[in-house]
């Protein structure tokens, strides 16, 4: 478990400083909704979800630091396609660390929005950042039985 | 040099950022194009010249890998050179990829300035 949180804070801080422009101060603590949140599954040399939630002004933020724009001038549904995007990035970096050599399919992003709070309390795996933009959550399911 | 592109991606966002790396990298760009996954890129360039594909892979309908497959059957297109973004960086889809005619290959997440290399090094290695 420690190694899935260490290889979850690692490949956070490696998409979030590379394509985001931002980084990671250290663990943050879960505010109330709305939260942008997006999720993909994955099949292959191991089976999972990896999903990501953010705050709505958390989620402009990074979104605009994505795009190369102000916040303010960010398409309102650009938003969730960003989100969609860090999961899916975010995925692909940690499949390659949790089996190298490993054969993944990870299938297109699923964005919503929530009014409920953070959809990632339920995954095997979660860890909260506290970042300029404001709170980052990252959960990660993953099987440990292999295919093959 | 201006050259024409065509930017694969099912995520909008993802295109404009491509995009916008391709005009702060200094690119001569003549014309852009955008689809939405693989049937979308083969219509484009159907009825479009271009000099350069940049493609996601995992995308609905047809991913890179099937478009690939598809520009290698069709001898107009197949000398169009493309090069392929995808967050699956493993060793054994690179290779594929590169396998089926892909000129490059660049892992997500990517710097700007890796962008900028490896479309500079595939347009040189293109033309020659």
């Amino acid at each position: 478990m420690a190694d899935l949180e260490n290889l979850l804070d690692s490949a956070a801080e490696e998409v979030l400083e590379t394509m985001f422009y931002t980084g990671i101060f250290g663990p943050g603590t879960e505010g109330d909704g709305p939260y942008v949140a997006a999720g993909v599954a994955f099949q292959g040399s191991r089976n999972g979800s990896l999903d990501v939630a953010a705050p709505e002004s958390t989620a402009i933020a990074l979104a605009a630091a994505f795009l190369g724009e102000d916040p303010e001038s960010v398409p309102a549904q650009q938003v969730p396609t960003v989100i969609g995007e860090l999961a899916n990035v975010l995925c692909g970096v940690v499949l390659g660390r949790v089996e190298e050599g490993g054969q993944f399919v990870i299938a297109p992003p699923q964005v919503s929005r929530l009014d409920l709070g953070n959809p990632a309390h339920n995954l095997e795996v979660r860890r909260v950042f506290e970042l300029e933009e404001g709170t980052l959550s990252v959960g990660l399911t993953i099987d440990p039985v292999t295919n093959g | 040099m201006a050259f024409s592109v065509l930017i694969v991606d099912d995520c909008s966002a993802m295109q404009s950022v491509i995009r916008r790396i391709l005009t702060i990298s200094g690119f001569d760009l003549e014309a852009c194009y955008f689809a939405g996954d693989g049937f979308e890129a083969l219509s484009m360039l159907r009825r479009h010249t271009v000099d350069l594909v940049i493609s996601d892979v995992n995308m609905p309908r047809l991913d890179g890998e099937a478009m690939l497959r598809c520009l290698a059957e069709d001898e107009n297109l197949r000398n169009v050179p493309v090069v392929m973004v995808s967050s699956d960086g493993t060793r054994s889809r690179v290779e594929r990829l590169v396998g089926m005619g892909a000129k490059g290959y660049i892992v997500k997440p990517f710097q700007p300035a890796a962008l900028r290399a490896e479309l500079e090094r595939v347009l040189e290695v293109s033309n020659g």
